[in-house]
């Protein structure tokens, strides 16, 4: 009987290496959860720039260019790295409830 | 003589009361009915977190949950000069929140789907797994506390809502979410309908003044899942009955009164399809 290979997969769930990517020693691989919407999504972005992030995003998940990025609930710059673990929302300000759109500000 | 309808012999005939006679294969109306029990996805997929889906008599009802996650939602500022509407303030607030699970009821049209009025959300510290699950009411604004038979409902305010019902039912409920997280949290529930499930979650520890809601949220993100919302007293499987009970009997805004269906008989409808599919 021939003897059988097993091989292993060779694909370790990290993204290409590009200029945009920021290696560091505790957020090399992993995966960030992306919430937008109904959609929610595991992607192997860590190590990622928020830049590189929304590129890689705004295609597939129809992400507004001006949605504002949040990490974990906090507003994070275009140059923020993404950690292993971490959850990224896209959000676009959707007017208010109970009355008429854009009729009020916020502080 | 009344519509007849008679399955015979591999055949299924029907003779209307001017004397009309209709002959199909028992087949065809197996379709029918097969068709009529799967709601229409206009080429949709099912997005993540669609927990049930559920159709009956031009109705379709959709369940989906959202996992537990840090938000940051805008919310009435506490000197806000107004309630809700023009001129009122809000400010950020980052809050740690359990799954959130979405009914959305739809009315059917033909091959397409349109978001009704009647939709609900609730909370639960862990993911909705059986219809005899239990969920909890959501401690948000706008989360208005309505009346319904024998229960009481945490409706979605959809006034605002810009409907687009020629987008795929998947879309409409991508709006629904988008307008319930995105849009600023107000006290119009408090001012139009005497009550949210914000306010009547008062005795539940750490959610107020909402700062003290951010604070705990910031010492642990999970925060959300060690919360006692006030709990739901319906399973999920009778929430949905009673969606469904109540889409019958409820009084219907005008919204609802435009696009709810009549349904028509079964031989109607069978005539229908014959006419169509001949």
């Amino acid at each position: 009987m021939p003897a059988e290979t097993l091989t292993r997969p060779s694909f370790v769930g990290r993204p290409a290496k590009t200029d945009d990517f920021e290696p560091t020693e505790h957020s090399l691989a992993g995966n960030i959860g992306v919430v937008h919407g109904i959609y929610t999504h595991q992607v192997p972005l860590a190590g990622m720039t928020i830049r590189r992030a929304r590129a890689e995003l705004s295609e597939r998940l129809n992400i507004a260019p001006d949605a504002i990025a949040l990490v974990d609930g906090n507003e994070a710059g275009d140059d923020f790295v993404l950690t292993a673990g971490q959850v990224l929302n896209f959000v676009k300000d959707a007017g208010e409830k109970g009355t008429s759109p854009h009729t009020s500000s916020v502080r | 003589m009344s519509d007849q309808l008679l399955i015979h012999d591999g055949k299924v005939t029907v003779t209307t009361a001017e004397g009309v006679v209709v002959e199909r294969a028992e087949s065809d109306f197996r379709d029918m009915l097969r068709r009529e029990a799967v709601a229409p996805a206009q080429g949709a997929l099912f997005p993540d977190g669609l927990k049930w889906i559920e159709r009956r008599d031009g109705l379709v009802l959709v369940v989906h949950e959202s996992p537990p996650h840090v938000r940051r939602l805008r919310w009435i500022a506490p000197d806000s000069p107004e309630r809700c509407g023009p001129g009122t303030t809000y400010r950020h607030v980052r809050l740690s929140l359990p799954h959130s699970v979405i009914f959305a009821m739809y009315y059917a049209h033909g091959d397409t789907l349109v978001l009704s009025d009647a939709n609900e959300l609730y909370f639960s510290n862990r993911p909705i797994l059986n219809q005899s699950d239990r969920v909890c009411y959501p401690a948000l604004l706008n989360l208005s506390k309505i009346p319904g038979h024998n229960r009481q409902r945490a409706w979605i305010c959809t006034q605002h809502l810009r409907r687009r019902s020629t987008s795929s039912w998947t879309t409409q409920l991508h709006d629904l979410w988008e307008h319930t997280w995105n849009g600023a949290f107000n006290d119009s529930s408090m001012k139009h309908e005497g009550a949210d499930w914000y306010h009547e979650s008062h005795a539940v520890p750490r959610l107020h003044p909402v700062e003290e809601w951010d604070r705990a949220s910031r010492e642990n993100d999970a925060f959300a899942l060690t919360v006692p919302w006030l709990p739901v007293p319906q399973t999920v499987g009778e929430i949905v009955e009673a969606m469904f009970a109540e889409q019958q009997t409820l009084p219907m805004p005008s919204f609802h009164r435009r696009h709810a269906p009549k349904s028509p008989s079964l031989i109607a409808r069978f005539l229908s399809f014959a006419q169509k599919s001949k």
